[in-house]
């Protein structure tokens, strides 16, 4: 995901129109909508991926993108960048994927075999993982934008409509609860002796 | 930043999409925005949104029922058919002929960093003519959803609501291209709204909403339109309702399941001419407002035909 938000503005200035402007447009001509689409779809997909894997991230990207156009009209056209607006739609469809989520992330948190990933040792995922399922929902959506979407504190507000100072607390108290002694000794390979 | 790092860690590998799921999902997406996505369309925030018919001193006259908000407004929207096909025609615009609307239309302004929402009301004129037209809009004082949310603005330093003052030069609106027989245009509607997220019928009470705002619609088509309207499953009778400048007339609704509102159209029961349309958040609504919230209207004013551009018309 990184390297994105640099992918999306050089877009922007290739194409000169900044999703704002696609947005407004849009309004009168629709088709000019799409230009939201071939920017961002990559980035919504790749979020809704890690949330809820492949195959229904492949739906909740395209809803979110019909979704999106229904809204277009309440648009705040001072956001130049559209991307933290999609995330949240996104992240409204994904509370109804809830239940996937947290199968998935037991399964991880289950599994044995847990090392597909490379430099976490296999209990400390697993404990972040049933860390995470235990999060409250208003914790791990703020919390997951920032590590998953790399959204700025602010656009995580914007996404998820609450104020930054709401953002801050929020991801401050989610990351609390996720240190757990596990985490906290964490270092790559080595299994702490509790896990 | 520990706990971020061990997040951005999991394991939980992540592919691309599929040329084929984002090709399937482009095309959906290209499919709705057809369905569903024409110039003038959509409640409220149209452009080219201006009253239906002249004179707005109506008076609460004929139907005269008291509906209970459950009631089928089918009756009654029959009643506004036969009026509004006894309607004289729009007066024909042309050279030195613009048709001259003014309402006052509010919508969210929402404050992600501060935390604030507000309707932020805008006074548009707008000025059609066959070649083109001209839109003004000036801000009117915000409306803020609760006390909080004033604070909250205040506390933010009472940023600008609305944008400031702008006039807009506008191309020629487009034919409206609709039937004036009743089956043929609830054929019509009816294809354009299957398939739509909100639901058919919700999509249905929109795209009608969207043509009776027309200056255009001649009173065949307007007449067809509250016929149409009357054959939707779902929509609801009011009853008697006063506008945002006192005008009284008689209101219908329609409850939408998926997005959890409930849009409002207020008729005068003289002329049929849609005096205003609101838009209330119901339990469940995606902002998590309390029921009951407006979170949009439009209030049509006034209408007549200037001699040019920017020209208002004399009250009378």
């Amino acid at each position: 995901m990184a390297g994105r938000p640099e992918l999306s503005s050089a877009l922007r200035a290739i194409e000169g129109v900044t999703d704002a402007q696609a947005i407004g447009d849009s309004l009168a001509e629709p088709e000019a909508f799409a230009v939201l689409f071939d920017r961002h779809f990559d980035a919504v997909h790749g979020y809704a991926q890690r949330r809820v894997g492949p195959d229904l991230a492949d739906e909740i990207a395209a809803e979110t993108f019909t979704r999106a156009f229904d809204r277009r009209r309440r648009y705040d056209a001072s956001r130049e960048d559209a991307r933290p607006w999609l995330l949240g739609i996104a992240a409204n469809l994904l509370r109804r994927h809830w239940r996937s989520e947290r199968r998935r992330l037991d399964a991880y948190a289950r599994s044995a075999e847990f090392e597909a990933g490379g430099d976490l040792a296999p209990p400390v995922a697993a404990e972040l993982a049933a860390a995470l399922r235990a999060l409250p929902r208003r914790e791990r959506e703020p919390l997951l934008l920032l590590a998953w979407a790399d959204l700025s504190y602010e656009e995580i507000g914007v996404a998820l409509g609450v104020p930054i100072g709401t953002v801050r607390s929020r991801i401050s108290r989610g990351r609390a609860r996720l240190r757990g002694p596990n985490l906290d000794s964490h270092r790559p390979q080595e299994a702490p002796n509790n896990g | 930043m520990a706990e971020l790092d061990l997040l951005r860690s999991l394991p939980f590998e992540i592919a691309e999409p599929s040329e084929e799921a984002r090709g399937r999902a482009r095309g959906r997406l290209l499919r709705h925005m057809r369905r569903s996505g024409s110039a003038r369309r959509r409640r409220l925030l149209v452009p080219a949104a201006g009253l239906a018919a002249a004179g707005a001193t109506a008076a609460l006259v004929g139907v005269g029922l008291h509906g209970d908000g459950n009631a089928s407004a089918a009756p009654v929207l029959r009643k506004f058919a036969k009026v509004a096909g006894s309607q004289p025609a729009p007066a024909p615009i042309g050279a030195h002929r613009f048709r001259y609307t003014k309402s006052v239309q509010a919508f969210l302004v929402i404050d992600g960093d501060k935390g604030w929402v507000a309707l932020g009301p805008k006074v548009r004129e707008l000025w059609e003519g066959p070649s083109g037209g001209l839109l003004h809009e000036t801000s009117g004082k915000p409306e803020f959803l609760s006390s909080r949310d004033r604070a909250l603005w205040i506390a933010a330093g009472r940023p600008r609501v609305n944008a400031p003052a702008a006039t807009e030069k506008l191309p020629p609106s487009p034919a409206l291209n609709l039937p004036t027989n009743p089956d043929a245009l609830y054929a019509k509607l009816h294809d354009e709204s299957v398939g739509n997220a909100n639901g058919t019928e919700a999509e249905m009470f929109t795209l009608v909403g969207d043509a009776l705002r027309e200056t255009a619609a001649s009173p065949a088509l307007r007449s067809s339109l509250y016929e149409v309207a009357a054959r939707i499953p779902g929509v609801e009778l009011v009853g008697p309702a006063v506008d945002r400048i006192g005008r009284h007339g008689l209101a219908v609704a329609y409850a939408g399941r998926v997005d959890h509102e409930r849009h409002e159209l207020i008729f005068d029961p003289k002329t049929s001419a849609l005096l205003e349309e609101e838009d209330v958040a119901l339990d469940g609504n995606e902002f998590g407002y309390p029921a009951g919230t407006v979170i949009g209207y439009a209030t049509y004013v006034s209408t007549g035909v200037v001699d040019g551009l920017g020209t208002r018309p004399t009250p009378r």
